[in-house]
């Protein structure tokens, strides 16, 4: 009977072990990835007071992954800015996903400052909507001190289809010079299709159809239009982002930028 | 009947007005407002179609991500802010292949690669794949 007893104990004996131990890794592995949660919680926490300082932006959404082995070093850092602004320009969503980065993280914690050492491969994407592009084009026109210019945008990929309604007297004299054959009454109204182009942050408008009070334009004077006029500034880089739009896609309610 | 020189300059005289009539009609006609629409786009290969299908469906997945920080889980997801309408692959008319581990990858596929003698032919997170 005692021996018996003997036995099924010694049988136990490592069973209890193995199950000590398992729960003990159990709990290692659980307390590491609580650990990294809460210091991911805190950059995500501290980039987003850091960002404030230097966009204008409405919300901003932070996600950072660390690595397993070091919890000092990020995996992947992306963040989302949304209604930010850019200059002039009111862009819809703005994100900017960097693998490997690597990030002041003392500086970070104790001045809010967002330095990093190195990007490592990142990616800027950004989103302007019709509405967003139609309030930039208007508020390029206030700039100049131009009024009554009525504006309306709609995105046909790839085009992007513009009606317009300006006063004679609204349009620089030498737009007026290139285009008096067209000009019959006091205004140009009409419709244009063009396609967007970029480079190293500067975006490019190229005519592809233009109708100026009911006359198409020869390419010949598109030509020069194309040339000489550009209604787009070149994209603002906020601090302490570094990235240089180089592509742009016409999408069915969005403008798609990316480096 | 005999053509006299000042005949022929009159005649020619003719011409030319008869033709710059008909290029401003041309212009005048083009500009209505039943022309009020974009270019007409070129009809291409099949195999550059595919290659242009790809890479717009792989423009819309990144804006998506953007909008969203996660990739979609189905092309279907990206109508209809990305695209009005999901292209289909020009010869079979077959829907393009879509997977994705939701935050870092993602990989469109033509469903018969063997149509355009490839094994593989897709866009993996932006970059043509052609095997």
């Amino acid at each position: 009977m005692r021996m018996a007893k003997l036995s099924s104990n010694s049988m136990l004996f490592p069973l209890r072990w193995s199950f000590v131990m398992l729960s003990m890794l159990l709990l290692c592995g659980t307390l590491h990835a609580q650990n990294q949660s809460i210091a991911s919680k805190q950059i995500e926490s501290d980039i987003v007071k850091a960002l404030s300082k230097e966009a204008t932006y409405k919300t901003a959404l932070v996600q950072v992954l660390l690595k397993s082995s070091k919890q000092t070093e990020i995996e992947r850092l992306a963040i989302k800015l949304d209604g930010v602004e850019l200059g002039q320009l009111l862009v819809d969503h703005m994100t900017v996903v960097c693998e490997n980065p690597v990030i002041d993280l003392k500086k970070l914690k104790k001045d809010k400052d967002l330095e990093f050492r190195s990007y490592g491969k990142t990616k800027t994407n950004i989103l302007v909507s019709v509405a967003s592009l139609e309030k930039y084009l208007q508020r390029k026109a206030e700039q100049f001190n131009k009024k009554n210019v009525q504006i309306s945008l709609k995105f046909t990929t790839p085009f992007i289809e513009c009606f317009y309604d300006v006063p004679k007297n609204e349009i620089a004299s030498e737009s007026v010079e290139l285009l008096k054959k067209f000009i019959k009454g006091d205004k140009i109204e009409g419709y244009a299709a063009f396609q967007l182009t970029a480079k190293d942050n500067g975006l490019y408008a190229s005519s592809s159809k233009v109708i100026t009070n009911h006359f198409l334009l020869p390419n010949a004077l598109l030509e020069i239009f194309q040339t000489k006029f550009n209604p787009f500034d070149e994209i603002v880089v906020i601090k302490p982002f570094q990235y240089s739009i180089n592509s742009v896609t016409v999408q069915s309610k969005y403008i798609y930028m990316t480096n | 009947m005999k053509f006299t020189k000042s005949k022929i300059f009159l005649l020619l005289i003719a011409v030319i007005v008869l033709v710059i009539i008909a290029i401003i009609f041309y212009f005048y006609e083009q500009g209505s407002i039943a022309h009020y629409v974009p270019p007409k786009e070129k009809i291409i290969p099949s195999e550059a179609q595919v290659l242009v299908d790809l890479t717009t469906l792989s423009k819309a997945v990144e804006a998506y991500y953007s909008m969203n920080l996660k990739y979609p889980e189905r092309l279907e997801d990206l109508q209809p802010d990305f695209v009005s309408k999901l292209p289909v692959e020009p010869i079979t008319g077959k829907k393009y292949g879509y997977e994705t581990n939701g935050t870092s990858q993602y990989r469109i596929t033509v469903p018969n690669p063997g149509d355009f003698n490839f094994r593989v032919l897709a866009n993996e997170n932006g970059k043509i794949i052609k095997q």
